[in-house]
C-alpha cells in the first residue's frame, strides 16, 4: 500500500501528483511534499513559472494498493478453425504507391470483416476494417488471433 | 541552404503537425497553470511559434489575432535587443505603441529558441491578464484621454536573462498592477508555456538540422501563401465598399474601409478613418492586420494552415494619425476592440461582396453577413470581499451573435458563423460564482425580432446577476453597439444593439450607458447585459412560417414580432403556413410599395429585352444578377441599372427613422420594383451616405 497527493498552487484547475514517502504525514513530511512539488513543477514547467510564497493546495490522497487479482476470461473467444493462409484470396485489390518515387501497383486488400481467427496474410496487403486500414508491408506476415486481433510480424 | 527539393510533401507535413502539436501542448502547460477564469474558462489566450526572424509558424490555443501581434512583438524585440538576445532570454512587452500586445492586458511572453550558438525560432505566449495597473480596476479606463494614465506600459524587456530572473522587472510589474499575487501567477504561466514548447522545438530544429527546418518553414508557409492568392485569384477583380462607425456615446468615429481586389492579392484601404481621438479605442495597423487577416483566412481558407504565408497576399493601409493608425499619447485600452474589430468587420463585408459577385470562388459557400466581433458587451467589476479587493472582467459580454448565412441561421452565444474559434469561450456558471461574490439569476440566447430575415441572425448571450458575498459591485461599462446595429445581408435586416441595464432591490429599472464609469450595483440589485448581434440573410416574409412557428414556440419571438416582422398569422389549428399568412406577406410587400420614395434612376428598358433573354447571368449581388451591361432583379427580371450605374439606385428605397436621443438611425430598404421583397437593407446614421458599393471591374468597366 503506498499514497500519492494531489497538489496545485491555490485556485489552479489542474493538479500534479505527487508520491508520499511512507504512509504518516507530518510536519516534516510536508515541507518534502512541497519541495517535491515544486521540483515537479519546474521540472515540467520551468523554474521560471515558480511563485516565490504561493500557496499549495491538497485536494486529493489516494491510497493505492497492489496485489494478485483474478484474471478475466473472455467470453467471445473463438477457438482458431484450420489455419488458412489467405494470400492470394483477397476481397479486391487497389492500386497503392508501395515505393516512394514509384510506381502504384495493384495490392490485395482484405476486409477485415471476412478475416476469421487462424487466418494468415503476407505483405504486400491492406486491410480494411471499419475504423481503420492496416497495411502489411512486403515481408510482413499477419496472423488473426482467437479474440480477432491482428498480429503482424514486421521482418 | 537545403533545395526545397529535397522536402518532400509528407516530410513537410509530418513536421507541419509536430509543431502544431507542440503550440498546442504550450497551450495546454499555459491552461494548466494560470488560474483566472479569463484564461482557464474563457480562453482568452494562446501560444505561437515563430521562425527565427519572428515570421508566424503555427499559433495553438483559442486567440487566433494573437498570431499576428506575435510576429510584431518579435520584431520589436529583435529591433529592440538585437544582438544581446541570448538563449534562455524571455522576454515581455505589452505596450501596443510599443511591440505589445492586442491591449496593455494581452502581454506578449516571449522566448527565443536555441539550438548551440543559433536562433532557430521564438514561441510567443499571450494572455489577458486582470489588472495591468493604471487607473481603474482592470485597465480599461472609459475617462482616460492618454496612454499614461491606462495602464504599465512595458516597451520589449526581460524578465529572464540567459535563464536567471530579472528581479527587477518583477519587482516593478508586481508594483504596479492590482491583484498582483493573482496576476503573477497567470503571467508565470506563460512563462511555463514557453518552456514547454522551448524543449520540444529544440528536439524538433536538432533532429533535423537548422537549415533543413528553415527551408522546411519557409516550404510550408510558401504553399500557404501560394493556395490562398490561387483563391483571390478567382475572385472578381473591382472596388468594394463598406463603412461602418465605431460609437463614443453618441459620438462617431468613421471606419471605411476600400478593398481592392487585384490579381492574386487584396488591398484593404481605410482612408477616411477618424483622426485618433482621446478615447482608449485607438488602434495600430499590426492589429488591425492580425485581426483582419485572421478573419477574411476564415472566410476563403479555414482548411490551411495559419501562417505568415497567408499575410503577404494582403496590403493593409491605415492613414496616419487615425483611430486604426494611433500614436502616444493615443490610448489603447481597447487596441484590438472598438475601432479594430469594426475594420476587420468591414474588410471582411468588402470580402463577402466580392464574393457574392464571383460566381467561380472558393468561400462563396460561407457567404453571410458580418461577425459578431463589433459587438461586445464587455464589463469589468471591483469589490471588497471579506476585507480584501478582488475584481474581474465579464468575458460572457463578448458573446454577440453573427449575421445569418444564405444557407442558415446565425449561431447562439458565439460571434462567428464562420471560423475557427471564437473570441472567447463561455464561462461555466458554476465557475465563475465560485471565483467572484455574484449569483446568476439567468443566462440564455436574448429574445427579439431582430436580424431578422429569410435566414436570422443568432442570439447573443442574455444575462443577470447580483452581487452575492460582498456589499456593492463598482462596474465599468465597454459597449460596443449601442446604437448602430449590424447590417444583415442579401435584404435582411438589422441585429440587436448591445445594452446593460440595473433592476433595483426598489423595483425601479434603469439602463446603463455604454461607457459609464463607477457602476453601482448593490446588495439587492441585479444587473442584466444584452448582447447584440447581426443581421438577417433575405426578406424576413421569405422565412419558412414552420421556422417562425418553432422561434414563437421557444420563446424567441412574440406573437406580435411574428405577425409584425414576418407576417406570419396562425390558424386555429396552430399552423403558420396557411393562405392568412400569404395574404398578410402580400399585403405588406405591396404596402412597401405604396411607402416607398421612387428609385433614384429608372432605366429605359427599351431594347433590354433581347439582352435579358440570350445574355448570361452573373451574380452582382445575392438576387440581382448582371447580363451584358445590364443589371437585373432575378427574381422579376426588372432591370436596375446599366453599368457603371448602381443597381441600388435602381430600387425604390423605403426609409424608416429610428430615434434615440439626440441620436438618429436610418434603415433603408432596396426593393425589387415589382414584387416589394427587399434586395439589400442599409442601416447608417441618419445624414451619412450608403454604406456599401460593390464594383466588379467586370460591372465597372463594360463596354
Amino acid at each position: 500500500m503506498h499514497f500519492e497527493l494531489d497538489l496545485r498552487f491555490a485556485r489552479q484547475k489542474w493538479e500534479l501528483t505527487v508520491a508520499l514517502p511512507g504512509s504518516n504525514v507530518d510536519a516534516s513530511t510536508l515541507d518534502a511534499l512541497l519541495d517535491a512539488f515544486r521540483s515537479e513543477y519546474g521540472r515540467r514547467y520551468g523554474e521560471g513559472a515558480l511563485v516565490a510564497g504561493a500557496t499549495v493546495e491538497l485536494v486529493g490522497l489516494r491510497a493505492i494498493g497492489v496485489g494478485a487479482t483474478s484474471k478475466p476470461r473472455s467470453l467471445n473467444a473463438v477457438r482458431a478453425e484450420a489455419s488458412r493462409d489467405r494470400t492470394g484470396h483477397p476481397s479486391r485489390s487497389r492500386p497503392v504507391l508501395v515505393e516512394r518515387g514509384g510506381v502504384r501497383a495493384s495490392v490485395a486488400v482484405h476486409d477485415a470483416d471476412d478475416l476469421r481467427p487462424g487466418d494468415r496474410v503476407r505483405g504486400p496487403a491492406l486491410v480494411d476494417g471499419h475504423d481503420t486500414t492496416v497495411w502489411i508491408p512486403p515481408g510482413a506476415t499477419l496472423d488473426v488471433d482467437e479474440q480477432r486481433s491482428l498480429v503482424m510480424e514486421v521482418v | 541552404m537545403v533545395a526545397p527539393q529535397q522536402l518532400d510533401p509528407i516530410t513537410l507535413e509530418v513536421l507541419r503537425t509536430r509543431l502544431d502539436a507542440i503550440s498546442e501542448e504550450a497551450a495546454g502547460a499555459i491552461e494548466r497553470t494560470a488560474i483566472s477564469p479569463v484564461v482557464t474558462e474563457s480562453k482568452d489566450y494562446s501560444s505561437t511559434i515563430l521562425d527565427a526572424d519572428g515570421n508566424l509558424i503555427t499559433g495553438g490555443g483559442r486567440i487566433e489575432y494573437h498570431f499576428g501581434a506575435a510576429m510584431n512583438a518579435v520584431r520589436a524585440t529583435i529591433a529592440r535587443h538585437g544582438p544581446t538576445i541570448a538563449a534562455g532570454d524571455v522576454f515581455l512587452a505589452n505596450d501596443p505603441h510599443n511591440g505589445g500586445g492586442l491591449h496593455a492586458q494581452d502581454v506578449m511572453v516571449q522566448r527565443p529558441v536555441f539550438v548551440g550558438e543559433r536562433r532557430v525560432a521564438w514561441v510567443v505566449n499571450s494572455a489577458h491578464l486582470m489588472d495591468m495597473g493604471g487607473m481603474v480596476m482592470g485597465s480599461w479606463a472609459p475617462a482616460a484621454t492618454e496612454c499614461y494614465q491606462e495602464a504599465i506600459r512595458f516597451p520589449p524587456v526581460r524578465l529572464f536573462r540567459a535563464g536567471i530572473e530579472e528581479v527587477d522587472t518583477w519587482s516593478i510589474f508586481r508594483n504596479n498592477v492590482r491583484l498582483s499575487a493573482l496576476v503573477e501567477m497567470d503571467l508565470r504561466a506563460l512563462v511555463a508555456g514557453c518552456h514547454v514548447a522551448d524543449e520540444k522545438l529544440v528536439e524538433v530544429v536538432a533532429g533535423m538540422g537548422a537549415d533543413e527546418f528553415a527551408a522546411a518553414v519557409r516550404a510550408l508557409c510558401d504553399a500557404g501563401e501560394r493556395e490562398l492568392r490561387r483563391r483571390i485569384g478567382e475572385i472578381e477583380d473591382g472596388e468594394y465598399r463598406v463603412t461602418t462607425w465605431t460609437e463614443w456615446g453618441e459620438e462617431l468615429y468613421a471606419v471605411p474601409c476600400t478593398l481592392t481586389v487585384d490579381g492574386d492579392r487584396f488591398v484593404f484601404d481605410f482612408t477616411g478613418a477618424s483622426p485618433q481621438a482621446p478615447h482608449f479605442f485607438n488602434s495600430k495597423p499590426f492589429i488591425i492586420e492580425s485581426e483582419l487577416v485572421a478573419d477574411v483566412c476564415s472566410l476563403l481558407a479555414q482548411d490551411l494552415p495559419f501562417s505568415s504565408g497567408l499575410f503577404r497576399p494582403f496590403e493593409v493601409r491605415c492613414p496616419a494619425r487615425s483611430i486604426v493608425n494611433s500614436e502616444p499619447p493615443a490610448p489603447v485600452a481597447s487596441a484590438h476592440m472598438d475601432a479594430a474589430f469594426c475594420a476587420a468587420t468591414v474588410g471582411a463585408q468588402c470580402v463577402m461582396l466580392a464574393l457574392a459577385a464571383s460566381p467561380a470562388a472558393t468561400g462563396r459557400e460561407h457567404l453571410s453577413g458580418p461577425s459578431g466581433t463589433s459587438a461586445l458587451a464587455t464589463h469589468t467589476w471591483s469589490c471588497m470581499v471579506d476585507g480584501r479587493f478582488d475584481g474581474w472582467a465579464m468575458l460572457d459580454g463578448c458573446l454577440p451573435a453573427p449575421s445569418a448565412g444564405h444557407d442558415r441561421d446565425g449561431n447562439d452565444l458565439f460571434a462567428f458563423l464562420v471560423g475557427r474559434q471564437g473570441v472567447v469561450e463561455l464561462i461555466d456558471v458554476e465557475i465563475l460564482e465560485s471565483w467572484y461574490p455574484l449569483l446568476v439569476s439567468e443566462k440564455k440566447p436574448r429574445p427579439g425580432a431582430f436580424g431578422a430575415g429569410r435566414y436570422r441572425s443568432g442570439a447573443g448571450c442574455q444575462m443577470s446577476y447580483r452581487p452575492y458575498g460582498t456589499d456593492a459591485l463598482y462596474g465599468v461599462m465597454l459597449a460596443m453597439r449601442e446604437r448602430l446595429p449590424l447590417v444583415g445581408m442579401a435584404g435582411g435586416f438589422p441585429g440587436a444593439t448591445t445594452e446593460f441595464r440595473i433592476r433595483r432591490a426598489d423595483g425601479s429599472e434603469e439602463l446603463v450607458d455604454g461607457h459609464a464609469m463607477n457602476v453601482l450595483v448593490r446588495d439587492g440589485d441585479e444587473f442584466e447585459f444584452r448582447c447584440a448581434s447581426g443581421g438577417g440573410w433575405g426578406d424576413p416574409l421569405d422565412r419558412d412560417p414552420a421556422a417562425v412557428a418553432r422561434d414563437v414556440a421557444l420563446g424567441r419571438l412574440s406573437d406580435a414580432e411574428a405577425e409584425e416582422t414576418y407576417g406570419v398569422v396562425p390558424d386555429r389549428a396552430g399552423r403558420a403556413a396557411n393562405s392568412d399568412t400569404e395574404a398578410r406577406r402580400d399585403g405588406i410587400r405591396r404596402d412597401r410599395l405604396a411607402r416607398a420614395r421612387p428609385a433614384r434612376v429608372t432605366v429605359d428598358a427599351d431594347g433590354v429585352a433581347a439582352v435579358s433573354v440570350d445574355g448570361a447571368s452573373i451574380p452582382l449581388y445575392p438576387g440581382v444578377v448582371q447580363r451584358g451591361p445590364y443589371a437585373f432583379a432575378e427574381e422579376s427580371g426588372t432591370v436596375l441599372a446599366i453599368a457603371p450605374g448602381e443597381w441600388l439606385d435602381g430600387c425604390p428605397v423605403l426609409e424608416q427613422q429610428v430615434i434615440t436621443g439626440g441620436f438618429r438611425l436610418c434603415i433603408e430598404s432596396y426593393l425589387d420594383p415589382v414584387t416589394g421583397r427587399t434586395l439589400a437593407v442599409d442601416v447608417r446614421p441618419a445624414g451619412s451616405d450608403r454604406t456599401f458599393t460593390s464594383s466588379p471591374r467586370r460591372w465597372s468597366s463594360v463596354a
